[in-house]
């Protein structure tokens, strides 16, 4: 939908633009273990964004002196195809997407156990083929999901999901749309089961309230997202044994 | 979480847990592999099946795939000769305790410096050789090497003369094309080796 044609981010119904509630997800998508030469793949479709994770590791660090001894690099890259978006994005990285790949790293740096991989690297990819808002909540919870099929030691799955503020009222998940016409966005990622924030951002304008309520809606949406997440990890690991058994 | 419980209860096995999920608080059982301790409760690390057994008290996760290896002080490797000096080589780990690897580690094969040893100065591969040997120490982020075991040593070499098959000849091996004889510390299983596909984990 272009810009021109939305009137309202939000009609009196408090219905937004593509006709969700103030406290509706997008459709969400997901699949383990899409790729074959990846140690640990995921695939996310999250509203119009589509999103591909591959994980690496842990195997040697190249170059060598970047290693730590006690525990393994973790490496992020997050990165938009030219085809991406509406207008051709240019393939070299950008300052937004190297921002993010150090945000999606550090959001998910506390839920690895590195120090069980000394002297050795863990690299994860994240393509973005199709954008809409959101793409490092959607990216960050795809590349979990690949860390957990390649086999390394998390402490819990991370999970991510936005909020944000439109036409003054708070709203969760924001798309392309609503986050450029929007008053404010406030990603988020969190450990569901360990109760620990790991990415947190806030873009524009909140008061204290606002905010309050944000980080509630922002956290319900991840809970609702971890289930999705549970069951296309179930999917890949579990799904025979459940359909032999019906 | 209905539609869970039902996965969870299959056949034989514990139930199915992704990482972070909870197994059991601490009074009851203890954190077996796979699993750590968060305040009190004992979490998944991976997704498995939990396995409590109930007389020692210990509740472990069985992995659902295998792990990626990481050589550590013990093991058994099988590689590739890099390079080789005098004194020192280079190997292309390709294979950890029977287990095929993809990581690329490379580890430095050197000389034992054991009295006992035949020569205890040299290295006896050379580029090109497939070499078993173990790890003994993971220090400085090298893994170092030994092939001081009798098991341990060139598994497949040819020659470096002309390329021909070899023989064992003692501690040395022996064109079949050419003739030429050269040392190399050979694996006790030299004459039986053979090299099989890679498997990947799964």
């Amino acid at each position: 939908m272009s810009k021109s044609s939305i009137t309202k981010l939000l009609d009196a119904k408090g219905v937004r633009h593509d006709g969700r509630k103030f406290n509706e997800l997008r459709p969400v998508t997901m699949k383990v273990g899409v790729l074959e030469n990846a140690d640990g793949s995921a695939y996310i479709e999250f509203g119009k964004n589509k999103i591909m994770a591959a994980v690496y590791g842990p195997r040697e660090v190249h170059p060598k002196h970047m290693s730590v001894p006690d525990r393994s690099v973790l490496r992020c890259r997050y990165h938009m195809t030219p085809f991406s978006t509406d207008t051709r994005k240019n393939p070299a990285p950008s300052r937004r997407e190297i921002e993010i790949s150090k945000v999606i790293r550090e959001g998910l740096e506390p839920a690895l156990i590195l120090t069980d991989y000394p002297r050795t690297a863990i690299e994860v990819y994240l393509e973005v083929l199709q954008s809409d808002g959101g793409s490092r909540c959607a990216s960050i919870t795809a590349a979990s999901l690949a860390l957990a099929d390649a086999g390394i030691n998390m402490r819990d799955l991370v999970v991510g999901c936005a909020a944000g503020k439109i036409e003054g009222r708070v709203v969760v998940d924001l798309d392309d749309v609503e986050d450029k016409e929007g008053e404010g966005d406030m990603p988020m990622a969190i450990l569901p089961n360990l109760g620990q924030v790991t990415l947190l951002q806030l873009d524009g304008r909140f008061s204290r309230k606002e905010f309050d309520e944000a980080f509630k809606l922002a956290k319900d949406g991840c809970m609702k997202v971890y289930d999705i997440q549970r069951k296309a990890l179930m999917e890949k690991y579990f799904g025979a044994e459940e359909t032999g058994e019906q | 979480m209905g539609e869970e419980e039902k996965l969870q209860k299959s056949k034989g096995k514990g139930k199915a847990v992704m990482p972070g999920d909870e197994l059991a608080v601490i009074e009851a059982f203890e954190a077996g592999s796979n699993t750590f301790v968060d305040n009190g409760e004992v979490r998944a690390l991976r997704v498995g099946y939990a396995e409590p057994d109930k007389k020692q008290r210990v509740i472990s996760v069985k992995p659902s795939r295998g792990s990626i290896g990481v050589p550590k002080p013990g093991d058994v490797i099988i590689g590739t000769v890099e390079t080789a000096q005098p004194s020192i080589a280079n190997i292309l780990i390709e294979e950890i305790n029977d287990q095929y690897s993809e990581a690329s580690f490379s580890g430095m094969l050197q000389s034992s410096g054991d009295p006992r040893a035949r020569d205890r100065r040299r290295v006896t591969c050379k580029p090109g050789d497939v070499v078993r040997a173990h790890v003994y120490s993971v220090k400085n982020s090298i893994y170092h090497l030994s092939v001081d075991r009798p098991e341990d040593g060139v598994l497949y070499t040819i020659c470096s003369q002309c390329g021909g098959s070899v023989i064992r000849v003692r501690d040395s091996v022996k064109c079949n094309e050419c003739g030429y004889l050269e040392e190399r510390k050979l694996a006790s299983d030299f004459d039986q080796y053979q090299t099989s596909t890679p498997q990947k984990a799964q």
